[in-house]
C-alpha cells in the first residue's frame, strides 16, 4: 500500500544553512525515527536500516538509500530508500522529495513530499494504522530536523531521534485513536 | 396397538429438535482441533509476504536449530517426490509449495514440522526466504492487458493471464432482439470478492502407519469420498488403505470443498516420518489463502418493449480467479450454472459470456452457500430488472409479475437450456407483497420523499438451481455427481442410515432420519444417521450447492423404499397372506381391507433376522445410489424496506421478509434456521464484507478486525413465510433450501438502497453498500453536506 504525505514548515535559518544540512544524509537520517545510516557506499549511495513498529508488528528494514536527484541551485533533493525485512515480513520503499524556498523574513520554507510504499505483513495488518503512524514519524522528523539544525548552529547536542528506538507502540496507539476520532468527523477523504 | 402417526414418528414436516445440538450446545463436538493422537507432530507454514515475487533461495538452517523442529519442507523436497504441484478441482495445476516464485500474498512457501505448535511457529519465523519482488497483477481488467506481467509462466502454453472464455445462449439472435428493442438498459455491477469465513478454519490430522500402510486422514471436508479419491490420484495412496474421516465440521459454505496444500503436505509429512501430524490454519491463513467466493465483474443488458415485456438479456462477465484456477465447479461447467441468470422470467433469447483471468491473489471461486455461481447470476438479473423498471417508470413488482414464467408453463425450458421443474411465482410474489403491505409502503415512500426523507423498498425474486447433478452432464474430475445412502434396520427395529454427503451444521442427523421415519415408520429417535467416514459411508460427492436433500435425500428415500419392499415380503409371510394382499398404510403393513391385521416395521425387522421366509435372503438393509434426472429449482420473493438518514448515509433495515418455496419441507424449524443463517450471511455480503487488495497485492482483510461478521447487534429482524410447490421429479418433492437465502438476499438489500435514492438519479451502488458510500452519493447530489 502507498501512503503519500505532504508537509511544509518554516525554519528560522538562511536557506544556505538549511540546504547544507538537508543535502547530507548523515545529518538527515538521524532525524527520522528509527533510521540509521550504516555505511556510505559511494557519493550517492548509503547502506541503512530502519525500525518500524506497527501494533503487534515490528520490522527492521535493511537496505540502501540513493540520492537520485540533487540540485543545489534549485535547492531540491530526492532520496529513495529501499529496504526489506530479512525475516520476510515485508518490503518498504520510501521516496522523499524536499525543496527549499527563501521567505521574505530571511527564513526558509521547506516543502516535502514523502511516498511510502509497503508490502507484506505490515501492509496487510496495519492498513488502518499506517497513515497515522507515517504522519507521526514525519512530524517527529520535522521536529527533529529543526532541533538538529538549531543545535548545530548553536553547537549544542540533541538526542538523536533514533535513540528513542523508532516510534513506540504506545505513542502510536494514542495517535491512531486520535486519527480515528478525527476521521469520524472529517469530510474530504476516506 | 397404539396408532403410529407422523407426529409420533417425527416424520416429514415435523419440527423435530436437532439431535446434533445436544453435543454442540454443550461444547462436546469433535472438531479437528479436538483430535490428539499419541506422538503427534505439528505443521506450520512459511507464507509469502508478497503478491508476486521470485524466490532466489530458501535457507532452513536456522529453523532446524530451533528446539523441537523436526523437518522443513520446501518445493525442492516435494519435487523429488513429484509432489510440488497438484491438480485443482478446475483442472489447473497449483503449487503445493511455491518453487521458482510466489504468486499471491499468503502463498505456502515452506512447511515446518515440529514436536508442538509453538516450536513449529518459531521454526517458521526462522526460515529465511530470499524474495525478489515482481510487479503484481491485481486488477482483473489489467490482467487482460497484453502488457500485463505473465503470472503463470510455469505453464508452457500460457502466454497471457486469460484462463477461459465460456458462452451460453444464442449471440446472434440476442443481438438482433437488442437491435430492434424499444428499450435497452445496461448495468455495470461488481460482485465483490468475499470469503465464506467458516467458524472453524481448515485443517487435518494425518496418521500413516508404516507397518500396515494404512493412512487415516481426519479432514475438514465437505466431500470426504471425493477427497479420498483425489488423495489417491495426487499422492498415489491406495484408496482401500486410506480412510478419510470428516468429524464435526464447524461450517463449510464451500470453503471446505477444495483440496489445499496444507492437506497434501500434512499427509506427505506423516507418510515420510511415520508419525501423526496435525495442521490447522489460523484465522488469517484461512482468510488470505483458502477458497474465496464471487469476484465477478459484469456488464448486463436487458432489452424490452416499451410496455415492459423483457425480450432478451446479454451478460458479459470478467471473473477474477486468482493465481491458480482452483474454483470448485462441475468439471464441464467452468462458470458453473451461471446461465441461470435469466432468472424467473420468460424472454425470447439470451447470451452469456464469462472470461476468467489469473491475478496475483489467492485462488478460489468456491460456491459460497450457493450452487456454482448462482448467487452471481441472481444478483445480475435482479439488479438489472430494477434498473429496467426505473427506466420504464414501472413499479418493480409489477414489471416482475408481467414477465414471470406462469405456473401453467412448468416444466419450463429456459432460453439458456435449463428445465425448471415447478413453480407458482405469482402466488409466492402475491403472498410477499400482501404480507409486507407493499401498496401502503409505496404510499409512505411517496409522502416521505415530499418531505425529503429517504426510504426504499427492494425486491428480489430469485430462482435457484440446485442438486448437482444428473451424471450425464455433471461430474467433478470425472466423478459423477451422484450420492449413495445405505440403510440397515436392526433386529430390534432401530436403524442406522449412512450417507455420502457430510453435514457442516445443516442438521443431517435429524432431517435424514425424518425421511427414513416417514418412509419406514420407525420413530426418528430410533434412527442414527452417520456421515463423514469413508470406511463406512457409501460413496458420494459431498455437501455443497444445496445438493444434500435433492441428491442424497432422493437416495435415502429410495433406499428406504427398497427396505420397505423387502419388509413387505416378510410382513406377508408373518400375516400368512400373499404379498399382493398386503398394503403399506398408516406406517404399517396391513392386510388389505382388514384394519386389525397389521405388522409393524419393527416386527418385520425382527423376523428378518429370526424368521425370514424360506428362499429369502435374511437381513433388512438396502443401498441406493441416486442419479437425479434434473436439478431442483427453489425460489423465493424477498422484500427489504430500508430507511436512510439523509445527512449521514446511515441506514437501517426496517423490515426484511423472505417468502421461500423449497418444495416439500422435511423439518420446518431446520428450514427456518437455514433461512435465518443465509439471510444473515447475505446481509453481511451486501453491507459489510469485501476481501480487498491494494495496488501491491496486499490482502487488506486478513482478520475479523478488517473482515466483518455481523453480530446480533447489526443483524435485522427476519420475517419468513412460505409457499410449497413440490418438485415433480424428486422422490419426496423436496428442493433444498440452505442456500436460497444467501442467493436471494443481497440484491433485495441493494435494490432497497438504490430505490431510496432512485429519484436522485442513482441506478447502482456496488456492494458492500456502506453508509460511507451512501453519504458520498448524498453529498454529490447536494442532499448531505
Amino acid at each position: 500500500m502507498k501512503v503519500t504525505l505532504k508537509n511544509s514548515f518554516t525554519i528560522n535559518e538562511p536557506i544556505a544553512r538549511v540546504w547544507q544540512f538537508l543535502s547530507d544524509p548523515h545529518k538527515v537520517a538521524p532525524c527520522m525515527p528509527g533510521a540509521q545510516i550504516l555505511e556510505q557506499v559511494d557519493e550517492k549511495t548509503f547502506k541503512g536500516a530502519m525500525k518500524m513498529k506497527l501494533g503487534p508488528f515490528s520490522s527492521q528494514f535493511e537496505g540502501e538509500v540513493v540520492i537520485e536527484h540533487m540540485d543545489g541551485a534549485a535547492h531540491e533533493i530526492r532520496m529513495v530508500g529501499k529496504g526489506k525485512d530479512p525475516k520476510g515480513s515485508g518490503n518498504a520503499t520510501m521516496t522523499i522529495f524536499g525543496s527549499l524556498k527563501t521567505l521574505p523574513d530571511g527564513g526558509t520554507e521547506m516543502t516535502s513530499q514523502s511516498d511510502l510504499v509497503i508490502s507484506g505483513k505490515i501492509a496487510q495488518f496495519g492498513s488502518r494504522m499506517i497513515e497515522d503512524v507515517s504522519k507521526t514519524m514525519f512530524n517527529k522528523f520535522t521536529e527533529s530536523f529543526s532541533a538538529h539544525l538549531a543545535a548545530e548552529s548553536t553547537g549544542q547536542n540533541v538526542a538523536h531521534a533514533n535513540e528513542a528506538d523508532a516510534v513506540s507502540v504506545t505513542e502510536v496507539a494514542g495517535v491512531v485513536v486520535k486519527g480515528m476520532v478525527r476521521r469520524m468527523f472529517k469530510k474530504d477523504s476516506e | 396397538m397404539s396408532e403410529i402417526t407422523q407426529v409420533s414418528l417425527g416424520g416429514m414436516g415435523q419440527s423435530v429438535r436437532r439431535k446434533e445440538d445436544i453435543r454442540f450446545i454443550q461444547g462436546k463436538g469433535n472438531y479437528i482441533e479436538d483430535i490428539y493422537l499419541p506422538n503427534m507432530l505439528y505443521g506450520c507454514f512459511v507464507r509469502s509476504p508478497f503478491a508476486h515475487a521470485k524466490i532466489n533461495g530458501i535457507n532452513s538452517a536456522e529453523a532446524l536449530k530451533v528446539p523441537g523442529v523436526v523437518a522443513v519442507l520446501t518445493a525442492k523436497e516435494l519435487a523429488a517426490h513429484n509432489l510440488a504441484w497438484m491438480p485443482t478441482l478446475a483442472g489447473d495445476t497449483q503449487a503445493v509449495l511455491a518453487g521458482e516464485k510466489a504468486v499471491f500474498q499468503g502463498q505456502e512457501v515452506a512447511y515446518v514440522i515440529a514436536e508442538n505448535q509453538y516450536a513449529a511457529a518459531d521454526g517458521a519465523e526462522m526460515v529465511e526466504v530470499d524474495y525478489e519482488e515482481l510487479a503484481p497483477v491485481v486488477d482483473p481488467h489489467q490482467a487482460m492487458d497484453k502488457n500485463a506481467p505473465l503470472i503463470r509462466d510455469d505453464k508452457k502454453d500460457q502466454k497471457n493471464n486469460h484462463i477461459f472464455t465460456w458462452e451460453a445462449g444464442d449471440k446472434a439472435a440476442t443481438d438482433a432482439l437488442f437491435k430492434n428493442a424499444d428499450v435497452v438498459i445496461s448495468q455495470k455491477t461488481e460482485f465483490q470478492r468475499v470469503h465464506p469465513a467458516p467458524m472453524e478454519t481448515c485443517g487435518c490430522v494425518v496418521n500413516h502407519n508404516k507397518i500396515t500402510g494404512q493412512t487415516d486422514i481426519y479432514l475438514t471436508s465437505q466431500a470426504p469420498h471425493a477427497h479420498r479419491t483425489v488423495f489417491a490420484l495426487v499422492a498415489g495412496l491406495a484408496e482401500h488403505k486410506t480412510r478419510v474421516i470428516a468429524p464435526d465440521i464447524g461450517g463449510g459454505f464451500g470453503n471446505k470443498v477444495p483440496v489445499y496444500p496444507g492437506y497434501v503436505l500434512t499427509a506427505a509429512a506423516s507418510i515420510v516420518l511415520g508419525r501423526p501430524v496435525k495442521w490447522i490454519e489460523t484465522r488469517t491463513e484461512n482468510l488470505q489463502s483458502t477458497g474465496f467466493a464471487r469476484d465477478y465483474h459484469t456488464q448486463a443488458e436487458l432489452a424490452a418493449t416499451k410496455d415492459g415485456k423483457i425480450l432478451a438479456m446479454r451478460v458479459n462477465t470478467l471473473a477474477d480467479h486468482g493465481a491458480f484456477n482452483a474454483q470448485a465447479n462441475p468439471t464441464k461447467w467452468p462458470a458453473g450454472l451461471y446461465s441461470i441468470c435469466t432468472g424467473s422470467y420468460t424472454m425470447d433469447n439470451a447470451y452469456v459470456k464469462v472470461d476468467a483471468v489469473y491475478t496475483n491473489k489467492a485462488p478460489g471461486g468456491v460456491a459460497y452457500r450457493c450452487s456454482f455461481r448462482v448467487t452471481e447470476a441472481a444478483y445480475v438479473i435482479e439488479r438489472a430488472v430494477d434498473q429496467l423498471a426505473t427506466k420504464l417508470k414501472m413499479d418493480p413488482a409489477a414489471l416482475r409479475e408481467k414477465n414471470f414464467i406462469k405456473s401453467s408453463q412448468f416444466p419450463y425450458k429456459t432460453v439458456t437450456g435449463w428445465e425448471y421443474d415447478s413453480g407458482d411465482y405469482h402466488k409466492t410474489m402475491k403472498l410477499a407483497l400482501d404480507k409486507i403491505g407493499y401498496a401502503e409502503l409505496r404510499k409512505e415512500q411517496a409522502e416521505k420523499r415530499k418531505k425529503g426523507e429517504l426510504m426504499g423498498i427492494g425486491i428480489s425474486f430469485f430462482t435457484e438451481i440446485v442438486g448437482a447433478g444428473p451424471r450425464k452432464q455433471f461430474d467433478i474430475l470425472g466423478l459423477s455427481m451422484n450420492d449413495g445412502a445405505e440403510i440397515r434396520v436392526h433386529p430390534t427395529g432401530s436403524a442406522t442410515v449412512r450417507l455420502g454427503v457430510k453435514s457442516q451444521g445443516q442438521g443431517h442427523e435429524t432431517t435424514f432420519g425424518q425421511i427414513v421415519a416417514e418412509e419406514l415408520g420407525i420413530p426418528v429417535e430410533k434412527i442414527t444417521v452417520e456421515e463423514g467416514d469413508t470406511d463406512t459411508a457409501p460413496y458420494g460427492l459431498g455437501t455443497y450447492g444445496s445438493r444434500s436433500t435433492p441428491v442424497a435425500g432422493g437416495a435415502t428415500a429410495l433406499a428406504a423404499r427398497k427396505v420397505r419392499e423387502k419388509a413387505k415380503k416378510i410382513a406377508a409371510h408373518l400375516l400368512e397372506v400373499s404379498e399382493q394382499d398386503v398394503e403399506w398404510k398408516n406406517y404399517k403393513f396391513q392386510v388389505k381391507g382388514v384394519p386389525g391385521k397389521v405388522k409393524t416395521m419393527a416386527e418385520c425387522a425382527f423376523a428378518a433376522y429370526t424368521n425370514a421366509p424360506d428362499g429369502q435372503e435374511a437381513g433388512l438393509e438396502a443401498t441406493f445410489y441416486y442419479d437425479p434426472p434434473n436439478f431442483t429449482f427453489p425460489y423465493g420473493a424477498y422484500i427489504c424496506v430500508v430507511d436512510i438518514d439523509n445527512k449521514s448515509g446511515q441506514f437501517k433495515i426496517r423490515r426484511f421478509l423472505a417468502v421461500d418455496d423449497c418444495g416439500t419441507i422435511i423439518n420446518p424449524m431446520v428450514v427456518e434456521g437455514q433461512i435465518h443463517g443465509g439471510l444473515t450471511e447475505g446481509f453481511a455480503i451486501a453491507t459489510m464484507q469485501e476481501i480487498r487488495y491494494d495496488a501491491e497485492g496486499n490482502n487488506l482483510n486478513g482478520s475479523f478486525m478488517d473482515y466483518l461478521l455481523p453480530t446480533a447487534v447489526e443483524t435485522p429482524h427476519w420475517e419468513t413465510d412460505k409457499t410449497i410447490t413440490p418438485s415433480p421429479h424428486h422422490p419426496i418433492g423436496a428442493k433444498g433450501v440452505g442456500e436460497s437465502p444467501n442467493v436471494g438476499s443481497p440484491q433485495a438489500i441493494v435494490n432497497s438502497v438504490v430505490d431510496a435514492l432512485s429519484h436522485l438519479g442513482v441506478t447502482n451502488i456496488d456492494m458492500p453498500v456502506t453508509p460511507w458510500k451512501i453519504w458520498q452519493i448524498l453529498k454529490e447530489k447536494g442532499v448531505a453536506e
